[in-house]
């Protein structure tokens, strides 16, 4: 499994493409929301932390299918499923990759949001480094679970968003409304039960997406 | 691909039997439904004759959550079991489940505007059936586009799992949502409002309406599903046989 | 709207998808039931053949 991801890791630190992509794409979201919101600065908590996630959810529904396109196109799924490893191995590896490129791009994003919206997140950095990664442990659970399933169509990546983007509507809400509560300062209570939210999530996601990857046939 | 086995023969049973035993109850259940709804229950004083799309409304919701919880009951079968009757039992029961979603979301506007003024409101019984909805569509959508194998089929039944399962974090993000910023208007089961024993009865039969339809158009879906793969192995036969 | 056709319309839809939906089946289920009779008859001519 390790090596797995050392092999994807390794091409995508050579390419870079992916990371590039996703970055300026997230760049463009958020700028794009800016231009068509009219927002007052004092109440730009208001919309912020959603303009964020919208912009970290349609980037990676977009460079998410590319783990297992790249591997498509090249006739190694194959070779990768006859390879005497867990089916649910080859997840977990996907996931970890995925969930890195993830982090990597909002970190990169991150900078960007604070400057387009002039927030000072300095403050509150480490709880909103919480919340992104738990956040992304979400996304990057279902969307590498159906990433698979949405390039056996045949609209390929445009089925991606129609499949994920409904099951994490609870997740986008719960990150939002604890981005918005860590960026104004709120109390821990109130964190809390959102931060509680996010692990519980977290947790039936990955351990399902985890269990059921062992039963799909990927031989066919 | 053959056919074989006590499952498939035992489920043939039941639907034959099904889909003979069923149309009269149903129909008598429905005319009565009907009588009770528009001539014998008394009109909800503060709510008006609108207040009787109640009585149909709720018994949508049941059926369609029955619909999705089969459909996710059986999608673990299958992917246990690999039997195909169980992707069929499956299909069958998110495509009646989404008909029965689709009445909640078109009479619960139709019932909330003239009563609290507003057609949508997002309190945690409309949200959870409005993305449960969508995570449906969204399967109907990956049978319709999929490539005609097992993988699609699994990642099928595998969305259908995720969906229920996804119905309490879905309900309680609302409700964490909703503690903040408290409806104004109410949620859309006006438990409280059941006053008067004849309303109680009304709904009572109207849930059993709904039931017997539900299980009519699950066994009625799920034989079209069952005779169109009889058709297509037949078929595939011919041609071998012609081909030889 | 009156609230009677609010009322109305509600009833409609519920009946108008149930009808809907059954009429399809149900047409379905007969041509299916045509066609595999059909088939069935050809299989057995063939078997017997």
């Amino acid at each position: 499994m390790f090596a797995l991801i050392r092999k994807d890791l390794l091409l995508e630190t050579r390419s870079k493409e992916t990371i590039a992509s996703l970055f300026l794409v997230g760049l463009l979201i958020l700028f794009i929301f800016i231009l068509s919101l009219n927002v007052e600065q004092s109440r730009v908590l208001e919309v912020a932390p959603g303009v964020l996630w919208a912009a970290i959810v349609l980037a990676s529904l977009l460079g998410l299918g590319r783990t297992f396109l790249i591997e498509r196109e090249n006739g190694c799924l194959a070779a990768l499923l006859l390879a005497p490893i867990d089916r649910s191995s080859i997840f977990l590896a996907k996931f970890l990759v995925n969930l890195l490129l993830m982090l990597t791009f909002e970190a990169l994003l991150l900078p960007a949001f604070a400057l387009f919206f002039a927030l000072d997140v300095l403050p509150a950095l480490p709880k909103l480094c919480t919340v992104l990664l738990a956040g992304s442990i979400g996304l990057a659970a279902a969307g590498t679970l159906f990433a698979l399933a949405a390039l056996n169509t045949r609209s390929r990546e445009l089925m991606l968003p129609v499949l994920v983007l409904p099951l994490e509507v609870p997740l986008l809400l719960a990150c939002v409304h604890a981005t918005e509560a860590v960026l104004r300062g709120a109390s821990l209570a109130s964190v809390g039960r959102w931060a509680v939210y996010l692990v519980g999530f977290d947790v039936l996601f990955v351990i399902s997406a985890w269990l059921m990857f062992e039963y799909l046939d990927l031989d066919g | 691909m053959k056919m074989t086995g006590d499952m498939n023969a035992l489920t043939k049973r039941f639907e034959k039997l099904i889909l003979a035993l069923i149309p009269i109850p149903t129909s008598l259940a429905v005319l009565t439904s009907l009588w009770a709804v528009f001539l014998w229950v008394p009109t909800e004083r503060n709510l008006g004759i609108v207040q009787r799309i109640f009585y149909y409304h709720v018994p949508s919701a049941l059926a369609c959550y029955v619909g999705f919880i089969i459909a996710a009951l059986a999608s673990i079968a299958y992917l246990a079991r690999g039997k195909q009757v169980y992707d069929h039992l499956a299909r069958a029961g998110v495509e009646v489940g989404m008909l029965f979603a689709s009445m909640v979301l078109i009479t619960g506007p139709l019932w909330a505007k003239p009563s609290w003024g507003t057609y949508w409101t997002w309190d945690a019984r409309l949200t959870t059936m409005f993305v449960l909805w969508l995570v449906y569509f969204a399967y109907l959508l990956l049978r319709a586009f999929s490539r005609d194998d097992e993988m699609g089929k699994r990642f099928a039944a595998v969305l259908a799992i995720i969906g229920t399962l996804d119905i309490p974090l879905i309900v309680l993000a609302t409700r964490l949502w909703q503690g903040a910023h408290p409806a104004v208007l109410q949620s859309t089961k006006a438990d409280s409002g059941l006053k008067d024993p004849a309303m109680g009865i009304t709904l009572a039969i109207c849930m059993l309406a709904f039931a017997l339809l539900f299980t009519w158009l699950w066994t009625l879906r799920f034989s079209v599903l069952r005779m169109t793969e009889a058709v297509e192995e037949l078929e595939y036969r011919n041609d071998e046989a012609l081909a030889s | 709207m009156s609230h009677l056709e609010f009322l109305g319309a509600a009833y409609a839809a519920v009946w108008l998808l149930i009808f809907g939906y059954a009429w399809r089946l149900s047409r379905a289920t007969r041509k299916l039931s045509d066609r595999l009779d059909e088939l069935e008859r050809t299989d057995r001519r063939d078997a017997g053949s």
